[in-house]
């Protein structure tokens, strides 16, 4: 049986005998005028299953069961599927294609003492792979590849705000590259039909690191404007 | 109001919170769990706001007046925007492609058909609009 099923089932069953208790006591208290208190019994119960619901629904989102921290792209090298941790969604499929993974990176801008870090992340508990029979090396490196297009683009940032002076800095660019990076990754899904055709997604690779090579210069993540 | 007794005010601030948290549980859940997510996020959006609609219904009876319409109509589409970001400003990055539409939509379909249903609610039951 799949986890979420059993999930489900002792959540379900949890709340049977609330459920029944409530039944009782309104069918009850409602004959003896005494209807407001057991409404507001009934709120506070439907309050905390909402809770607990939602609970359930964040897990798929960020797994907190199986959490890691996410992982700076100075670490990239040491990415395995192992760090997809994330819980799959029982119908996910990528245009009925089940042979799939889903990767989440961002960039990181935090500002102080005059200087900019600009931090790429990879978020292992919100990436995860379909199938484990699919996770081989071809579809970790074009996983991979996603993360390297974010660090070019936070290269880019760090390259602007290296030479913005202090004084009059603006954030919108950082939005402007933000959507850039959405517009790139969705091409590069596009392109390598997610890394199926080999010979698309070398060409891929190798347009990204030559990208990636030429913002050597902005690899560090702290940033000090002029 | 006497002492241990539970004002109108109570059942509707208690009941409106606990009812919108449950609906936006579902919402999540619906789109987690169906296979037509889209369609799902409709069809939970609008049954979850019937029976926040009914049990508010059971409750007031007759006193449940246009009044109390416009505000729990309100309160569910406005509360279900806001939960959702709370939501994406908690656990999520970014905001999900398409979501505001998917909102907007289930909200514009959303108001009519409370409004319909509470004035044939109070049609069939009460004799009175």
């Amino acid at each position: 049986m799949q986890p979420h099923i059993i999930i489900l089932t002792i959540v379900g069953l949890a709340f049977i005998p609330e459920v029944i208790w409530i039944f009782q006591l309104f069918r009850s208290k409602a004959q003896e005028g005494n209807l407001p208190k057991v409404t507001l019994r009934i709120n506070i119960v439907v309050f905390v299953l909402g809770l607990v619901l939602i609970g359930l629904a964040v897990v798929y989102d960020v797994n907190y069961l199986h959490y890691k921290s996410p992982i700076e792209y100075k670490d990239w090298k040491q990415i395995t599927w192992s760090d997809f941790r994330a819980i799959k969604r029982p119908y996910h499929t990528l245009e009925g294609n089940q042979t799939f993974a889903y990767i989440v990176s961002d960039i990181d801008v935090t500002e102080s003492d005059g200087q900019v870090a600009v931090r790429t992340y990879f978020h292992p508990s919100r990436s995860y792979t379909y199938s484990e029979e699919s996770a081989g090396q071809d579809l970790l490196q074009h996983e991979l590849y996603h993360l390297h297009i974010t660090e070019y683009i936070a290269r880019e940032i760090r390259k602007e705000y290296s030479t913005y002076k202090s004084d009059d800095r603006s954030e919108n660019f950082v939005n402007a590259y933000l959507q850039r990076e959405d517009i790139l990754q969705a091409k590069y899904d596009q392109e390598t039909a997610h890394g199926i055709p080999l010979g698309k997604q070398r060409s891929w690779q190798n347009r990204i690191d030559s990208c990636l090579s030429s913002l050597e210069e902005y690899s560090v993540s702290v940033v000090k404007p002029k | 109001m006497q002492p241990g007794k539970v004002s109108d005010t109570t059942i509707l601030t208690t009941g409106i919170l606990a009812w919108l948290l449950l609906a936006f549980a579902s919402l999540k859940l619906s789109v987690i769990y169906a296979k037509n997510p889209t369609l799902a996020y409709l069809l939970a959006y609008n049954i979850s706001s019937f029976i926040f609609l009914i049990y508010f219904i059971g409750y007031f009876k007759t006193r449940f007046t246009f009044k109390y319409l416009v505000l729990l109509v309100t309160a569910y589409n406005a509360g279900i925007n806001v939960l959702h970001l709370i939501y994406n400003k908690l656990f999520l990055l970014a905001s999900p492609p398409a979501e505001f539409k998917q909102i907007f939509t289930s909200c514009v379909l959303n108001i009519p058909l409370m409004v319909i249903t509470w004035a044939l609610l109070r049609w069939f039951i009460y004799r009175k609009i």
